[in-house]
């Protein structure tokens, strides 16, 4: 299985290899998975950079206490959006909540392919607020919402209307003033789904749309706070660009994205085995000490140990970022050697990268490692930019209904042995059923004994097994014959078959237990996938965490000169 | 920006996404055992598309169809009388039961045979089985299916770049087939894009473009069907996700 890195033969460094799902699959080690240029936010951040899209505030008409409508225009080289926010000011403090159950949201916001019409207006004036009974008007390609954060919003209006900048440490403790609440987008209430994007289409990767949203509303969320506190004092100051581009979007997220994990175990395939197989490539580059991608190395992992020892985030279930910052630490002083010497850990070598990451395994924690993949696929943003349109994949699966029986007993007893060892009969094995509720269609997990909701797991370990024994005894036959006799294993079957060629498919998890920490599955989805720094597990089911942090701000893009080496962004010191 | 007028939406375009979720999750409803939810949702989503007649099936004039007792029953019979060529007795079951392992018999002899001929008999709410020839062709699979029950005779057929589908009330005698019977041709095309409508690819990359077009009323029923999979509202299950009070 493991894919061996093209090294220089002369070079006595072990190859670093793609890693075994065995191990890459475990919820513990996704949720170390750092974010990367192959994550949603920065990808799209690169791509609005590299080809220079115009994002501006166009129409705004607020009243001083921020309710009203504003528009905002996207212009890339080849299409055009309009961006509209209905601002819909505070709800009494018993109604507020970041959780999808509310109804109450301070911002709602459309993405429109074109420019916006009065009839997009009428409908969306009347059709959004219902939210799930509502339905987008034509070319809407997002319904997305957002709340001001209750700790910090109203102290940063209170500053900048005193003519002040606010106080950086609390800040610091939220890294927010605007909360996400909400990202509907691929065909979710009639909005267009990514498929339906031509291959030239700015959105065509997924979760694009999402992130542009996000980013706009970060940057309403700052424009709301100067709007409100000009209103009150004629003293009022804007927030400083420093400030803003430190601040990103706040987003939380329930366990939801468990359940999605199930059923998009494609795309997770995907993006996984392309960051492995970018970790692969970056390792086997041969580099010397005086080489621009070491200089920018260098400088990423200075700025990542100051952020680590900067954060004020305290974390549950994941490290600390004390430790973290004291390995990453530890790896720049590998890189320094590198520099100086042309050695790492004391041996020459001409794959300095390969052997930092086995060094690194031999003293970091895992979530550090990751941290250290990361920034080493960052500084050869070629590849990245290369591999970012592999992103966007069918998840049709193929049914392979010749398969033969003992073909797919190998297969289930090759890439299942995890499932068949689990011991569904031990106590707590199934502690928890899913279900979703009618508040919002949030999804919840609750004790089985308890419980009288309809049970939305997946629970692949005794599907597994059961499936396992069943073919035992069959002869050897189709699986189409198979599924005759035995319909009832007609989806698992389906499954196995669809996935038998790929490799980091599936979580190694069994959702049911009560050991299991749902929050290890957001992570990988949250910090990953999207990008999110600082995400904070509030318990085993909750987390919070930002998005853009430290990115250009629209300010920046319309000066023509925004940083592309945004991230690890430093605390600004303004007093 | 001018002030709000209420509008009438009489027709809805369904997302593609959105139809698939409606079906399963009203079929969940229905009592349809978890293995065979997505198999019979993916044939009235494919009902749906190429007929629009799929949401009907689900409920039959205008009621939700009872599906507990559709799954256990009497095993179908299948005979092979030559390559490709096979007759399936479905033993008076429902089509929702065994709509799946049908169409896994049909690849199944297409992958040895290059084709499939089937006939299918003795089967109840054999419309169902319609789906297939828009499931098919995501597999790269032409494929003609007429059924019969006692109100029509619909044959929908994916034999080129367009779904043909057409729909007789009671005039199934004509067609030389009786209720209950459902035929089925399936073979194997040279390329995909044989299967690919030069006006926009797959109906289903048209429906992913444009929506899928219903009446309001038909979407509601769906989605107010669907909905009953969800839990009621309670103090007790909101501290089933979320973070602990007071941390919000």
């Amino acid at each position: 299985m493991a894919e061996p890195a093209r090294i220089s033969a002369a070079d006595p460094a072990p190859a670093v290899i793609m890693r075994p799902a065995s191990d890459l699959m475990q919820p513990e080690h996704l949720a170390a998975m750092a974010p990367s240029n192959f994550s949603f936010s920065r990808a799209l951040i690169s791509k609005i950079i590299e080809e220079k899209w115009k994002i501006g505030l166009r129409q705004s008409d607020l009243d001083v206490e921020g309710k009203g409508e504003v528009v905002y225009q996207i212009d890339t080289p080849a299409y055009s959006f309009d961006f509209y926010i209905k601002s819909n000011g505070v709800p009494p403090e018993s109604e507020r909540t970041d959780r999808i159950i509310t109804r109450r949201w301070e911002l709602a916001g459309v993405l429109y392919e074109g420019r916006i019409t009065e009839e997009f207006l009428v409908h969306t004036r009347q059709e959004q607020p219902k939210l799930h009974e509502g339905r987008a008007a034509p070319g809407s390609m997002i319904w997305c919402r957002a709340n001001r954060s209750v700790r910090v919003f109203n102290a940063t209006v209170d500053a900048l209307a005193e003519g002040r900048q606010p106080d950086i440490v609390e800040l610091a403790k939220v890294c927010y003033i605007m909360r996400n609440s909400g990202l509907d987008a691929n065909g979710a209430f009639g909005t267009r789904q990514y498929l339906s994007y031509g291959p030239d289409h700015p959105f065509r990767t997924p979760y694009f749309v999402q992130m542009l949203s996000a980013f706009i509303m970060r940057d309403f969320g700052f424009r709301l706070a100067e709007h409100i506190a000009a209103g009150r004092s004629s003293k009022a100051v804007k927030l400083a660009p420093e400030i803003k581009r430190f601040l990103g979007l706040g987003n939380s997220t329930g366990v939801g994205l468990v359940l999605f994990a199930n059923r998009h175990p494609l795309l997770i395939n995907r993006w996984i085995s392309l960051r492995e197989r970018a970790i692969v490539h970056v390792a086997a580059q041969a580099v010397r000490p005086g080489d621009a991608v070491v200089g920018a190395v260098q400088r990423t992992l200075e700025r990542a140990v100051r952020f680590k020892r900067e954060d004020r985030i305290v974390y549950g279930l994941f490290t600390s970022s004390k430790r973290v910052g004291d390995d990453l630490a530890r790896t720049l002083d590998l890189v320094k050697e590198f520099i100086a010497s042309g050695a790492v850990a004391g041996e020459k070598t001409q794959t300095p990268w390969s052997a930092i990451i086995l060094a690194v395994a031999r003293f970091a924690d895992r979530d550090s490692q990751e941290v250290v993949n990361s920034i080493l696929i960052d500084c050869y943003p070629d590849y990245v930019e290369s591999h970012l349109s592999e992103l966007t994949v069918s998840e049709t699966m193929p049914l392979h209904p010749h398969l033969r029986v003992p073909e797919l007993h190998q297969i289930l007893r090759r890439d299942y042995a995890w499932a068949l060892a689990i011991d569904m009969n031990a106590p707590n094995a199934r502690k928890y059923i899913w279900y979703k509720s009618i508040e919002g269609e949030e999804p919840r997990r609750g004790l089985r004994e308890k419980s009288q909701a309809f049970d939305l797991a997946l629970d692949l370990p005794t599907e597994i097994q059961a499936l396992n024994a069943a073919l035992a005894d069959a002869a050897d036959t189709t699986i189409a014959e198979f599924l005759l006799a035995n319909p009832r294993f007609r989806a698992i079957v389906a499954r196995i078959a669809g996935l038998k060629d790929l490799r980091y498919h599936t979580v190694r998890m069994n959702m049911l237990a009560g050991e299991f920490a749902p929050v290890k599955v957001m992570h990988l989805f949250n910090v990953a996938f999207y990008g999110l720094d600082k995400a904070k597990d509030v318990n085993d089911r909750w987390l919070r965490g930002i998005i853009f942090h430290g990115a250009p701000t629209v300010d920046d893009l319309v000066s023509g000169n925004p940083n592309a080496d945004w991230t690890f962004p430093e605390e600004p010191a303004i007093a | 920006m001018n002030a709000a007028t209420a509008i009438q939406i009489s027709d809805v375009s369904v997302t593609v996404r959105e139809a698939r979720i409606m079906f399963e999750r009203a079929l969940s409803t229905c009592g349809l055992p978890a293995s065979h939810v997505n198999g019979i949702a993916e044939l009235l989503f494919g009902l749906e598309l190429a007929t629009g007649l799929g949401v009907g099936q689900v409920f039959p004039g205008g009621t939700a169809i009872d599906l507990i007792d559709a799954v256990p029953g009497t095993p179908i019979v299948i005979q092979r009388s030559a390559p490709g060529v096979i007759s399936i007795d479905a033993q008076n079951r429902s089509a929702f039961a065994v709509g799946g392992e049908i169409l896994d018999a049909g690849m199944a002899e297409v992958e040895k045979a290059g084709f499939a001929y089937i006939v299918v008999t003795d089967i109840t709410s054999p419309l169902v089985l319609a789906g297939i020839p828009v499931i098919a062709a995501e597999q790269g699979v032409a494929s003609t299916v007429s059924a019969v029950d006692d109100s029509c005779f619909l044959s929908v057929t994916k034999p080129s770049a367009i779904t043909q589908a057409q729909v007789f009330g009671g005039e199934h005698s004509a067609a030389g087939i009786e209720a209950g019977h459902v035929t089925i041709s399936m073979w194997r095309v040279e390329s995909m894009s044989a299967l690919v409508d030069p006006r926009g690819g797959f109906e289903l990359t048209r429906a992913y473009t444009n929506g899928i077009h219903m009446p309001a009323e038909k979407w509601w029923q769906l989605y107010y069907r669907a909905n009953e999979l969800l839990s009621p509202a309670s103090a007790e299950s909101r501290l089933d996700a979320g973070p602990p009070p007071g941390e919000e």
